[in-house]
């Protein structure tokens, strides 16, 4: 039935860690859960994205009553002093301020791009996996080509066009997102449904959505939140890509991407750091902490590494 | 595998016209317009175009006629003569435009992909033949460092640590202000740093591709095998492993073009350079969509091709999958 010509490192290896059948449907969270908590940076990565959430929540709070929006020409570019932590931009607005609130937009942005990947990975992917055949065949072709295509001019054209702006951004990334995701669905879908207790479902007359959706699903899950994790690195790396380039997030709504715009202007890369430091830093902090959760997850859903 | 290789071309044609269709009607779909931007409406000298004169420029550059019939147009255009249409600003033809920057970013694309696999490729030996090691840990933190790091904010700290605190490196294009026919150092100069930006996220990728398929393969039976029969250890590493592993590394460095090319138009951006990917990236902000449309044919094209020959060369190198193939035509 599979005809996956080209071996796929990335789907292979979560591939491998769930086709292992679990004895004690229970059991198998309470392990995840106790073997990701010893990952030292996954939980690191937990804190630093908590704090983010937090600071992002609570940003009106977080950015000491600061407008980020606001400018103020009697501050331009000041350096980091007790009034503003982080120093002032080009036309005096707070920078920690913009920070805090920068980091609702990105957050943002990750989770619903990360969600709406899922939708269609699921449904693609599922489609894919549970009916097999030619519809299969289709389908896997067509998100061979979705990977495969340059989709970095697609969104640069389609958000160009569409009149920049954060939901646009989220749809589009969202849209060219789903492929790696649903390849990891269907391979779940392809050796989840040949195992005895949906075997034994179908034989007690289970229909195909009670099948689908109460004993597939679930047992899909895990790998879904591994890959949505790099799905998030993407969304936050992508978002902050495009707003520096000017085709994301439009002024005055502060994002990191847009923030590090300004670094572009030699006297600001050279003289202010204050501008453009901390973005890059958060961006890349950020990113790490994901990464780390992602690896954490990985480790801990893998069912090899139990036997060691 | 004729039959194989011959459907697969076939294949790629489709999909270039699935694609393209899919970023004309988006196109379609989106509010704004080139003529508009010609114009922005709240100019500040009160320039203002006309209904008339603004259904007068739409004629003239072609928008009055339906999408889908501008669609064929340009498909036709493509197919019987070669023909890209214009570049809406300066009314060149976007076939010769690309062509005459394509080179430039082949270039910096082609430099980065050969140093980054190369490099890539002996770091994740060294890693998975050492795992667990002092060595393996540092290579592994760096490679999760690097990708978690953006392409531009990489530029961007490359900027000012090597063009800018020590300015050894020229802050941008692809040779000196005001030199008609740069030297062969010279152009090097220029590229160090755009390629040096290009490579470092795709050693990181390749090292952890390599890295993990090495360790699958040293779990294997066959390398069990091979070892228990006396193999030298040389002989089993440089025959067995790294035969089976260098298959998912071709199609990983092809999974990895997209995402080279699209991080080649932010350093071509960054760093001024006259390539393909600069000049979709104004485009894209002037509304010009010949030139979008043209950048992406052509480099979905280039991928697909890759992506092509991968497979070929993977079916001419794997028994297993040369039958496979053969069996279905």
């Amino acid at each position: 039935m599979s005809q996956t010509f080209v071996p796929d490192p990335i789907s292979a290896e979560v591939d491998l860690g769930l086709s292992v059948r679990k004895t004690r449907s229970g059991s198998t969270w309470a392990r995840i859960r106790r073997r990701f908590w010893r990952h030292r940076p996954a939980v690191a990565g937990i804190v630093v994205v908590s704090i983010l959430l937090v600071l992002a929540i609570f940003a009106p709070i977080s950015a000491l009553g600061i407008d980020p929006s606001e400018p103020n020409f009697g501050e331009i570019n000041n350096a980091p002093s007790a009034k503003h932590v982080l120093g002032t931009d080009g036309i005096g607005r707070d920078m920690w301020a913009r920070l805090v609130y920068g980091a609702r937009i990105s957050l943002s942005v990750g989770f619903v791009v990360v969600g709406i990947t899922i939708v269609i990975a699921i449904v693609i992917g599922g489609i894919s996996g549970y009916f097999g055949g030619t519809v299969d065949t289709i389908l896997q072709r067509f998100t061979e080509a979705v990977m495969l295509f340059p989709s970095f001019i697609l969104i640069i054209t389609v958000t160009a066009f569409l009149e920049p702006s954060i939901y646009n951004v989220m749809i589009v990334l969202g849209i060219f997102g789903w492929p790696g995701m649903s390849r990891v669905v269907r391979s779940m879908f392809l050796s989840l449904r040949e195992t005895d207790y949906v075997l034994a479902a179908r034989a007690v007359g289970v229909r195909w959505p009670g099948i689908v959706f109460r004993h597939i699903l679930p047992g899909t899950l895990a790998p879904i939140i591994v890959s949505g994790t790099l799905g998030l690195v993407g969304a936050i790396m992508t978002e902050a890509t495009l707003s520096f380039l000017g085709l994301g997030v439009q002024e005055p709504t502060p994002s990191w991407g847009s923030m590090l715009t300004h670094a572009m202007q030699l006297p600001v890369l050279r003289e202010m750091w204050w501008r453009w430091i901390p973005p890059a830093v958060l961006i890349f902090v950020t990113v790490l902490a994901v990464n780390f959760i992602g690896d954490g997850l990985r480790d801990a859903a893998d069912p090899m590494a139990i036997e060691r | 595998m004729t039959g194989y290789i011959f459907r697969r071309l076939i294949y790629i044609i489709p999909l270039l016209l699935l694609m393209t269709a899919i970023t004309f009607t988006m196109i379609e779909l989106a509010p704004g317009e080139f003529v508009d931007a010609l114009i922005p409406p709240d100019t500040a000298f009160g320039i203002r175009l006309s209904p008339e004169e603004r259904e007068r420029l739409r004629a003239r550059y072609g928008f009055d006629k339906p999408a889908y019939v501008r669609y064929f147009i340009w498909v036709k255009e493509l197919v019987v003569f070669q023909n890209l249409g214009t570049d809406l600003v300066t009314g060149a033809p976007v076939l010769n435009e690309l062509t005459q920057r394509w080179p430039m970013s082949l270039k910096l694309q082609g430099t980065a992909l050969v140093i980054y696999v190369a490099v890539g490729v002996m770091l994740g030996m060294a890693s998975a033949f050492r795992q667990y090691s002092a060595l393996d840990h540092v290579l592994t933190a760096f490679g999760l460092i690097w990708i978690s790091t953006p392409l531009f904010v990489f530029a961007i700290f490359l900027l000012y640590l090597f063009a800018l605190a020590l300015p050894i490196f020229p802050v941008g294009h692809e040779k000196p202000i005001g030199v008609e026919n740069p030297t062969i150092l010279q152009s090097i100069h220029h590229m160090v740093l755009p390629v040096a930006v290009l490579s470092l996220t795709g050693i990181a990728a390749t090292q952890r591709l390599m890295r993990a398929t090495i360790l699958e393969v040293l779990n294997s039976d066959y390398v069990r095998t091979s070892r228990a029969k006396g193999l030298r250890e040389r002989v089993v590493r440089f025959r067995h492993v790294l035969r089976n592993a260098s298959l998912p590394l071709v199609t990983g460095v092809v999974l990895g073009l997209p995402e080279l090319i699209g991080g080649s138009f932010i350093v071509e951006y960054v760093f001024s350079w006259p390539g393909v990917g600069s000049y979709s990236l104004n485009a894209a902000l002037h509304y010009n969509y010949p030139v979008l449309l043209g950048g992406l044919i052509l480099n979905g094209g280039l991928v697909l091709m890759a992506s092509l020959l991968a497979d070929i060369a993977i079916g001419w190198v794997d028994p297993r999958i040369r039958i496979a193939a053969g069996r279905q035509g």
